[in-house]
């Protein structure tokens, strides 16, 4: 992994790394790929298994009488106002 | 017989209670002394609760007639379960100031039975790591040897279990953060069948992998907190509809499978293996059969669980985006505000967790990485059923070696997750695992071992796991701050 690799990751990740902090990323996830790489070794061609995790849906209906429970959660946004959550400008005018 | 909180056990209480022999505020109010005890020391607890409310209810449901074995119990939570209007901070910046909107299921049913809340438990944050040296708050102490961990992500809920302060804890388990810490302390720790435990209202980590479990001092106390545990819950997606649990039945004697090159592989304590081959022996006497077996692939669980819970952990917290809950850094566009946030609300394990699973999901890089680990899984998880057509359960170590020393694998990632060598398995497999307390090290730090079920074998894992309990005489050691 080069440092430029690893600030596209970073940038991905939507996590703002210092100098430093880039630098020990970079030799720790070197270190764990160099671990997770052994799982190439791994033959699996003559397995069919499959597991694959179910959806399971329900109706998109609201199930809570609370409302109560709904300011507490207004409560948590860092930004706030009325009932409604704050957000910043995505379209530039 | 007088109350003591190092020896009374649950059962013992409930009737000192009903028999008025002592008040739920009384026993809560020695528990809460000893915590006030050891927390300077120890770090157990990130918040101890005022129980006045609790302790009321508990002694109403008595006094009328209503109590269950759990009323006026304490009980010690992991601090990434929700109870409405504390905090749960999973013991990170990101959410210092989150308080809890509502209660999880679990807790739900638990305050309904009375059962008291001490406080919330130091854990590494969002419950990644096995030491607690990853907390944002500063790590627990193990209260047998202040010098060394007490296992993680749930050390702080042992460590309250461990110190007397309660009587049960809950933790969560994703890859063995249950099962490591009760080892690591001395106590008993189930990690559920996939599925069968709500977690609604648990901060998720890795979303195939968690479960909520108990911790105890004693098998039958750990399947009494269980049984409140398992339950269908609308709320939780993954939560398994009733008549899809078909429970084993517990039988006389059990068979009982050693994977003997999984568990003998280098890195494994000759201490650990000493004391497993004694635990096999003493699992003949008590009339069980020992067998080996082979379980294919089975020693890749941990680079798949390397591949899988990252990617799951990247998704899962994602939502912190310094908009809807937890901390904000202003920044001049919302990705800014995201990353900033997340930069400075986020401890370094956390990152290169989520770093990593954004690596293997990225393109060109997902077949490699993610569905391969996911073909492993699936291989492993059909080569554990057909392991379980022969035998009853699957023994090992629960470790590879006792409680180290704090910073002796903090500055090496890949050296902490190899302590969770034997336990991550049945997290890849979704089958139940319990870990008990088998005897010590060469330092006088508890051992445990492990043994993993097929799906719904709990019943008969703890009727096992009680016959092991009697046979392996696991004396509790006074702790250094008793």
């Amino acid at each position: 992994m080069e440092l430029h690799d690893m600030q596209h990751l970073a940038k991905l990740s939507r996590l703002a790394l210092s100098d430093e902090e880039m630098v020990r990323m970079q030799s720790d996830i070197t270190s764990i790929l160099g671990y997770i790489d052994q799982i190439g070794k791994a033959d699996v061609s003559d397995v069919t298994a499959t597991h694959d995790a179910v959806n399971q849906v329900r109706e998109d209906v609201v199930t809570t009488k609370d409302a109560s429970i709904r300011d507490r959660i207004m409560d948590q946004a860092p930004h706030a106002q009325d009932d409604f959550i704050q957000v910043q400008q995505i379209i530039s005018r | 017989m007088s109350f003591s909180i190092y020896t009374t056990t649950i059962s013992e209480l409930h009737k000192m209670f009903v028999e008025k022999q002592i008040s739920v505020s009384d026993a809560i109010a020695e528990y809460r002394k000893q915590a006030e005890k050891i927390n300077p020391e120890i770090h157990a607890y990130l918040e101890l609760f005022d129980t006045t409310d609790m302790v009321v209810y508990a002694q109403e449901l008595i006094d009328t007639g209503r109590a269950t074995l759990l009323t006026g119990i304490p009980i010690a939570v992991k601090d990434n379960i929700l109870i409405s209007g504390h905090i749960a901070s999973a013991s990170s910046k990101m959410l210092e100031n989150h308080t809890a909107s509502y209660d999880a299921t679990i807790i739900a049913s638990l305050k309904q039975q009375g059962v008291v809340f001490m406080g919330r438990t130091n854990m590494d944050e969002f419950a990644m790591g096995s030491s607690t040296e990853n907390s944002a708050y500063g790590p627990t102490k193990n209260p047998l040897d202040v010098t060394r961990v007490p296992g993680g992500s749930s050390g702080g809920s042992a460590a309250a279990l461990a110190s007397h302060t309660a009587l049960l804890a809950l933790g969560t388990d994703t890859g063995g953060s249950i099962r490591q810490p009760a080892s690591f302390c001395g106590l008993v720790g189930l990690m559920p069948t996939y599925g069968t435990v709500s977690r609604y209202g648990a901060i998720a980590m890795g979303s195939s992998l968690d479960q909520i479990g108990p911790f105890a001092k004693s098998v039958s106390e750990a399947k009494l907190l269980w049984e409140t545990l398992v339950s269908h819950d609308a709320h939780d997606n993954s939560s398994l509809p009733d008549k899809d649990r078909n429970w084993l039945e517990p039988k006389k004697n059990y068979t009982l499978g050693v994977p003997k090159s999984f568990i003998s592989g280098e890195g494994v304590s000759e201490s650990v293996k000493n004391n497993f081959t004694e635990v096999l022996e003493k699992a003949k006497q008590a009339g069980h059969t020992i067998v080996e077996i082979d379980v294919p692939l089975i020693e890749y669980s941990l680079p798949v669980y390397y591949i899988i819970m990252p990617a799951e952990v990247s998704t899962n917290l994602a939502r912190f985006d310094g908009v809807r809950y937890g901390l904000r850094i202003s920044g001049d566009t919302p990705d800014h505000t995201m990353s900033l946030s997340r930069g400075a609300g986020f401890g370094p394990e956390t990152k290169r967790r989520i770093m990593l699973g954004t690596y293997v999901l990225s393109h060109g890089y997902h077949d490699a990485y993610y569905q391969k680990a996911i073909n492993v899984r699936n291989a492993i998880k059909d080569a554990c059923a057909k392991v379980f057509e022969k035998v009853d359960y699957i023994i090992t170590p629960t470790t590879p070696s006792g409680a180290f020393r704090f910073g002796e694998k903090s500055e090496n990632p890949v050296e902490m997750y190899l302590s969770d060598l034997f336990t991550v398995p049945a997290n890849i497999a979704g089958i139940p695992a319990l870990s008990l307390p088998s005897g010590y090290d060469e330092h006088h730090m508890p051992l445990g071992v492990q043994l993993m079920g097929s799906r719904f074998s709990e019943k008969a894992l703890f009727d096992c796991a009680e016959s092991l309990e009697k046979v392996l005489h696991y004396e509790r050691i006074p702790t250094t701050l008793s």
